[in-house]
């Protein structure tokens, strides 16, 4: 009787070993955006504006421009407006109030510049775009900083999108209260093409340990959606 | 129906001037073919860059590049830091000013320790290098490191933050930030492999922690904040968490100087440390507009 406990015990405990790291391998995020149908884009820009943010413990709020590389790794580039709970940071160093970039890079490094301080309820220019139309490396910028992609990725051949995005990360649950913002005049950028506003665009969510908070809404004549 | 002269003028000037706004906002909207910028609004608000220091230096030393950089790469050369130059024109910076490319010889490649280098090299160039400007990027406008990667030269830029040039760090002795790091560990229950401080232009501080295994009660912006000190005390930290068979959990690392950070972490052990941090998606689904 008593070696059956203990391999009932050792069995749950395992168990719950088991299940402890399953969970732990999601990190908590989720985004609600709109994407480009054109998967081969050069670059992405957006007047962003930030209306309510709200974060629970541990999490950053924040709506950004994306440039994604759905083919190489995780290489992607977003310039952001975050806001965060008192001393948290994202990628250790960008802080609440200040408009960031952020590049994830196919090695798997995030790395962060943080650019000058913002208010609510006012649009900050955002920019991501090819370095040249031969170039792997994409640029952005926002509210005076730069930051340019990691050696890896965005390759020519490679599927890219833009999107724009109200995203949670970190915590456990959706902000405490408001959060909404606006992504205006959403464009793309193509080499031969240049810049114009994105009128093809869909919308989706992803959702991990929490969410999705946001409703994303229809695109309005010059290009912006809300995001509520 | 007639309509008098005066409205058909009337009417004619307001579909002019309709046609003219409307073509000059599609101009806009559509922005030229190789522009830089993109369609955008008016953007009244350009902020303020931030500082972590509690004290600003009104003006900096002003030191030649040449002396900045062999200044900052003596302070460096331990840590793996081989040599900087001057690049006249960085592509896709914020500001005109020029660049750095800094040679590290780390093997690392693009990985947390060889870009956080390259990040506090910058910052100590520019402030060094800087007379009165209210940024460092507007001394060295962005940068580049070039790591040796084991005989395979990568390159990745670094960019610029928009932060305060000339802060001043406190820099309390190497044996008081020695001491502060076996506090922290003493507090936060882990254990210090190595700790060793950098001299960038005031103090940086790297430590490796070994932490033990199962659930923490603390974040990894605490244990950062700890390291720190406060007020702010140094000008950079790097911070490499590893399990107790020596498997390597997190990096943090961050560069106040600049305004840089980066972060790796092996799978869920951002969510074990929160770590906050941006996140790449799958593939969207063609869910209808």
């Amino acid at each position: 009787m008593r070696r059956l406990t203990y391999r009932l015990l050792v069995f749950i405990v395992a168990l719950c070993a088991g299940l402890g790291l399953s969970v732990g391998a999601w990190a908590s995020f989720t985004h609600s955006y709109r994407y480009s149908g054109n998967t081969s884009v050069d670059g992405a820009s957006a007047n962003v504006r930030g209306n309510s943010f709200n974060p629970r413990n541990n999490q950053c709020v924040l709506y950004a421009i994306v440039m994604r590389d759905f083919t190489n790794g995780q290489a992607q580039m977003e310039a952001m407006l975050p806001r965060c709970d008192d001393g948290t940071t994202i990628d250790a160093q960008c802080h609440n109030g200040f408009g960031a970039l952020e590049r994830l890079t196919a090695s798997g490094v995030a790395g962060c510049d943080q650019g000058n301080s913002f208010v609510n309820d006012t649009d900050y220019y955002g920019w991501i775009q090819r370095r040249s139309s031969s170039s792997t490396i994409v640029d952005g910028g926002i509210l005076n900083a730069s930051l340019p992609s990691g050696a890896d990725g965005f390759f020519l051949s490679d599927t890219t999108r833009v999107q724009g995005w109200g995203e949670a990360t970190g915590g456990t649950a959706c902000p405490t209260s408001a959060h909404s913002g606006h992504i205006g005049f959403f464009s793309k950028y193509l080499y031969g093409d240049g810049w114009s506003l994105v009128t093809q665009s869909n919308k989706d969510s992803d959702a991990f340990g929490f969410g999705p908070c946001w409703t994303v809404e229809a695109v309005g004549p010059n290009g912006g959606f809300d995001v509520d | 129906m007639s309509i008098d002269v005066s409205t058909r003028r009337l009417a004619i000037g307001g579909l002019t001037l309709g046609l003219a706004l409307g073509a000059i906002g599609i101009a806009v909207a559509r922005g030229g073919g190789d522009d830089h910028l993109a369609p955008q609004a008016a953007v009244s608000d350009m902020g303020t860059p931030g500082a972590d220091a509690s004290q600003i230096d009104p003006n900096g030393p002003g030191e030649t590049s040449s002396a900045a950089i062999a200044d900052v790469t003596a302070a460096l050369s331990d840590a793996g830091v081989v040599s900087a130059a001057i690049v006249p024109t960085m592509q896709g910076a914020a500001t005109d000013a020029p660049g750095v490319s800094i040679t590290v010889k780390s093997d690392a490649g693009d990985g947390v320790w060889p870009l956080w280098l390259g990040d506090l090299a910058q910052g100590a160039i520019a402030d060094r290098m800087r007379t009165d400007q209210q940024t460092t990027n507007q001394v060295i406008s962005a940068g580049e490191i070039v790591d040796t990667n084991d005989g395979k030269p990568l390159t990745t830029g670094l960019g610029s933050g928009s932060v305060r040039a000339g802060q001043v760090f406190s820099s309390p002795s190497d044996a008081e930030l020695t001491d502060r790091v076996n506090q922290v560990a003493q507090r936060f229950g882990l254990k210090v492999e190595s700790a060793e401080v950098l001299h960038p232009m005031d103090s940086a501080v790297a430590v490796t922690f070994v932490v033990p295994d199962g659930v923490v009660d603390w974040t990894i912006d605490q244990l950062r904040a700890a390291v720190q000190g406060d007020p702010q005390s140094i000008e950079g930290f790097y911070l490499e968490l590893r399990g107790p068979s020596g498997d390597l959990l997190l990096q943090a690392a961050g560069a106040s100087r600049i305004g840089a950070g980066n972060l790796w972490f092996a799978p869920g052990q951002d969510e074990r440390f929160s770590a906050v941090h941006g996140h790449a998606v799958p593939e969207p689904t063609d869910d209808a507009s």
